[in-house]
């Protein structure tokens, strides 16, 4: 490896040991010392590295997000929300997996963190499209995709940040991204029917097959308004979230702990189905998950290190960025190099990294620097489920006891759709402007 | 001794979980019904996500959570993908060594500079002293399961891949 | 041989200009033997600006321009810049930075491995909110303020506001959601960089507080250095600061106007009421005065005493 770059090393070093099994937090770590060794510079900074890397107060929401999906399910919100869906959209061709896309976009409006959307709404999506007929891996795809969402939809940690680094208004950022983001699940919906035609049997057993499924002698008018009913503590959860943050109450991340709250409160109090033991199980479980993806946090944050000091992505992108004057190949080559950093970096990493060699671009060639946050932010969602670094997939796997490339194997059909969403978005940059101009 | 640590470990993350929890939304309602708030908050709260990450992880360890490709080792002959695992295991408890070794190099030198944290004005260290010793439970961890998996005695939690 | 330099802005700021404008006159200077390489967004620290001074303290980095604020944790006698109404002006501060004050900082600093080579400025500190213009101590009343730092805390508090403390990539949305009613920030800096005008109705620039930055290098990489480089370093060092100064207080000259232009209300306070703000934050300016060291607090003071007044 003698006369490669440290950085360029690194990488290689990084494949190896995930080929020979090293699990990706520490071969992310491994080959992030090894390069700073080779460097000779870094080495004394890993402490520091390691604590801030843990310690990132943007990242705050994954655990107390985590948390709230474990305690919606253990007390049965997230299951009575998902039902409800069942009953409303769970009729179209995609069956369940319609209910697992609507779910995922509603809940994208409540969290701002895509790992955080998997482990919330991930368990009962999974079970209810195996029980509709749907493999398993195919499932944890759907929720990775659909949650990935959640950093497009707002709130979004990766806008705010965005927009910091940008400085460019993060309200209208989050207002700019909601009509993209819906085009995104829609794209997800209309494809549905053709992948689910060779995956699931497409009209199941239907409402049936997910059992429990009260009222199912009802009529379908009764049926919606009583699962309306039972799902209402559910359905709550994002007016409860989206609107204390939108009055002033708490911030995105107090959001995270409110949700928390709010699952206790209904457990115990309303559904009284929370007992201190599943209380404790829930802590627990929630706990070594959210370590598991803030281990990969914390050992990218190395790995990104030496990403930035080894000027690897300058080095790499500078390049490219010279190999056309013509906007579109320019936009092609950023969305390349961002997809091909989204498998190896989380999303806040590759911004740190990116925007000060891509920002004077966009000013340059005069784009709208609040379209090219929302295009960014659906790179960086696709960046999510892109193994072998895809947090959502970390999540996913973790949840459902599935490998990660099986889930990433899955996927494919999304990435497609995901791609037509992105190139949409990049050919018709007026769909981030409708919203703002209505609203003015 | 080491299943009293189990349940130790699980006590002390659901005890800071709790503790967190009950902070940041004694926080947000204080602030919102009140007039007053607690400033230091938000540096309390890191704290404990530190302390939640360091011993969950040793947790996740001991449950062979920590996430890996386990595609390319699955298709080797069975003598080779012990030594595989073998060497997966001992790199990674090498790295939290290494981890747990650079952290404890950041307590020291936090301790002789006397820096502060920056809400509540401790010293740093009293924060960051959980790092080293968290990093040499999680290597603890893995290397307890590393040798299990090894003698064949099966996996305790969820397999992955 | 190339050299690395963090900072803890973006690359937008006066505090970028005035390390690029560093990094360009040393190598020039040097015929190009000496290359610095700028990071900013505190990249090198993993994103933590109040660790890059300590990173340059053991020679882990080589260069580091930071505000006297984001030191303190490591050196509390830094806070004697900030302390609440300790400048009126900027001939006070420049009588301190280029006095014996910037002296003794610099010996201070010294002791913990760096060598401070010249000062710049974030500026005066100011506050905006979007509730009520600020006239007077009362008016703080009952206000959510975001703030950065310990002494800022006891100063709100004194002025009967409601501090809160908030990473900045939180704040902004904070700010228009009402979760806090208003911050407190340099205009050239911060408030008109960060569009904080888009959220915030009222400002008032009260000048309560100062923060300068200041450009250092390890001392172990300056106790390695001959004579002549020293000297080149700190020529370079000296004017990269000089203008960078000058940039910032252009900046918040103009951004005054550009508030206003964006809608924002400005109350200028007379003198009178700058007294009564000066005389309400006595109780922390007592506290902090006593962390700091009387000595310190007292140089600073006499020599802004003898500053023309
Ligand atoms: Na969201
Ligand atoms: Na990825």
């Amino acid at each position: 490896m003698g006369d490669m770059g440290a950085g360029t090393q690194m990488l290689v070093l990084f494949g190896v040991l995930l080929v020979i099994r090293v699990p990706v937090a520490f071969a992310l770590g491994l080959s992030a010392l090894y390069a700073m060794w080779v460097m000779g510079f870094g080495l004394d900074l890993v402490g520091d590295l390691i604590a801030s890397g843990i310690a990132k107060f943007s990242l705050l929401a994954v655990p107390f997000f985590i948390l709230a999906g474990i305690l919606m399910g253990t007390a049965g919100m997230a299951d009575r929300m998902i039902r409800f869906f069942r009953v409303a959209v769970g009729g179209l061709p995609g069956g369940m997996g319609v209910v697992g896309v609507v779910v995922a976009l509603f809940w994208g409006a409540v969290s701002g963190s895509g790992p955080a959307s998997v482990a919330a709404i991930g368990p009962m999506i999974v079970r209810g499209m195996a029980d509709d007929g749907y493999p398993r891996p195919f499932a944890a795809a759907l929720v990775c995709t659909g949650a990935a969402l959640s950093i497009v939809i707002p709130p979004s940690i990766g806008l705010v940040i965005y927009g910091v680094i940008a400085e460019i208004s993060i309200g209208s950022l989050f207002i700019a991204a909601i009509l993209p983001g819906l085009l995104m699940g829609a794209m997800m919906l209309l494809a549905l029917p053709f992948v689910a035609r060779d995956r699931a049997a497409r009209k199941s057993s239907a409402l049936h097959a997910m059992a429990p499924m009260p009222y199912a002698d009802q009529t379908r008018g009764r049926q919606l308004w009583l699962s309306f009913r039972d799902a209402g503590w559910g359905l709550l959860t994002p007016v409860v979230i989206l609107g204390g943050i939108y009055l002033g109450v708490f911030t995105p991340t107090e959001a995270a702990v409110v949700a928390v709250v709010y699952a206790i409160f209904v457990g115990t109090a309303i559904y009284r189905t929370l007992t201190p033991r599943l209380l404790f199980d829930a802590l627990t479980d929630a706990a070594r998950s959210s370590a598991v993806v803030m281990m990969v946090v914390t050992f990218a944050s190395l790995f990104g290190w030496v990403v930035t000091v080894d000027d690897l992505v300058g080095t790499y992108s500078e390049g490219l960025l010279s190999v056309s004057d013509a906007p579109w190949v320019i936009l092609l080559v950023m969305a390349v190099i961002l997809l091909i950093a989204g498998m190896f970096m989380d999303a806040i990493t590759i911004m740190f990294i990116s925007l000060p060699i891509f920002l004077p671009v966009v000013r340059e060639l005069q784009w709208d620097p609040i379209w090219f946050g929302v295009f960014l932010m659906i790179t960086l969602a696709i960046g999510l489920f892109t193994p072998p670094v895809g947090i959502n997939l970390f999540v996913a796997a973790n949840i459902t006891g599935l490998s990660l490339e099986r889930i990433a194997a899955a996927a494919v059909p999304f990435l497609l759709t995901s791609a037509l969403g992105l190139m949409a978005v990049a050919l018709w940059p007026e769909v981030t402007q409708y919203l703002l101009i209505w609203m003015r | 001794m080491l299943k009293h640590l189990d349940r130790f470990e699980a006590y002390v993350c659901a005890a800071i979980f709790l503790a967190m929890t009950a902070l940041g939304f004694a926080n947000v309602a204080v602030r919102y019904l009140t007039s007053y708030s607690f400033a230091a908050t938000q540096e309390l709260l890191l704290a404990g996500f530190l302390l939640l990450t360091v011993f969950g992880g040793a947790a996740a360890a001991r449950h062979g959570e920590h996430l890996a490709v386990t595609f390319f080792a699955d298709l080797l002959p069975a003598r080779a993908g012990w030594v595989v695992r073998a060497l997966s295991g001992a790199l990674s408890v090498l790295l939290l060594a290494l981890a747990a070794w650079y952290c404890w190099g950041l307590v020291s030198h936090q301790y002789r500079s006397g820096v502060t944290s920056s809400g509540l004005q401790i010293p740093a260290w009293y924060y960051s002293a959980g790092l080293p010793l968290g990093f040499l439970l999680i290597a603890l961890r893995m290397a307890q399961r590393t040798l299990s998996d090894l003698r064949g005695d099966g996996p305790e939690g969820t397999p992955h891949g | 041989e190339t050299l690395r330099l963090t900072h803890n802005t973006s690359d937008a700021t006066t505090w970028h200009k005035g390390s690029e404008r560093f990094a360009d006159l040393l190598e020039e200077a040097t015929e190009g033997e000496m290359e610095v390489r700028v990071f900013p967004n505190a990249e090198l620290a993993g994103g933590d600006q109040m660790k890059q001074s300590e990173m340059v303290g053991r020679g882990a980095i080589d260069f580091v321009v930071t505000s006297a604020i984001n030191v303190t944790p490591l050196v509390p006698e830094m806070a004697v810049f900030s302390l609440p109404y300790l400048y009126a002006d900027y001939a006070e501060v420049d009588a301190t930075t280029d006095g014996a004050p910037g002296e003794r900082m610099a010996e201070i600093m010294a002791d913990k491995g760096i060598v401070v080579l010249a000062w710049g400025e974030n500026g005066f500190r100011e506050v905006t909110n979007s509730v009520r213009p600020i006239t007077s101590p009362e008016d703080l009343k009952g206000l959510k303020m975001r703030v950065a730092g310990p002494m800022y805390i006891d100063v709100m508090n004194a002025l009967g506001a409601n501090p809160q403390q908030m990473q900045w990539t939180e704040t902004f949305s904070a700010l228009q959601q009402g979760v806090v009613d208003g911050q407190e920030n340099p205009i050239g800096a911060v408030i008109v960089p960060q569009r904080v005008y888009e959220v915030q109705k009222y400002i008032t620039p009260w000048h309560y507080s100062y923060d300068p930055i200041f450009l250092g290098v390890s001392q172990a990489k300056w106790d390695g250095w001959d004579e002549e480089t020293r000297a080149k370093v700190q020529a370079a060092a000296t004017e990269a600061m000089a203008f960078q100064k000058e940039e910032t207080r252009r900046a918040t000259d103009e951004g005054l106007a550009r508030l206003r232009e964006e809608g924002m209300e400005v109350y200028e306070p007379t003198p009178e009421e700058i007294q009564a703000f000066r005389d309400a934050t006595k109780d922390p300016f007592d506290l902090w005065a006593g962390k700091v060291g009387p000595e310190i607090v007292t140089l600073f003071q006499d020599t802004i005493d003898g500053a023309g007044n």
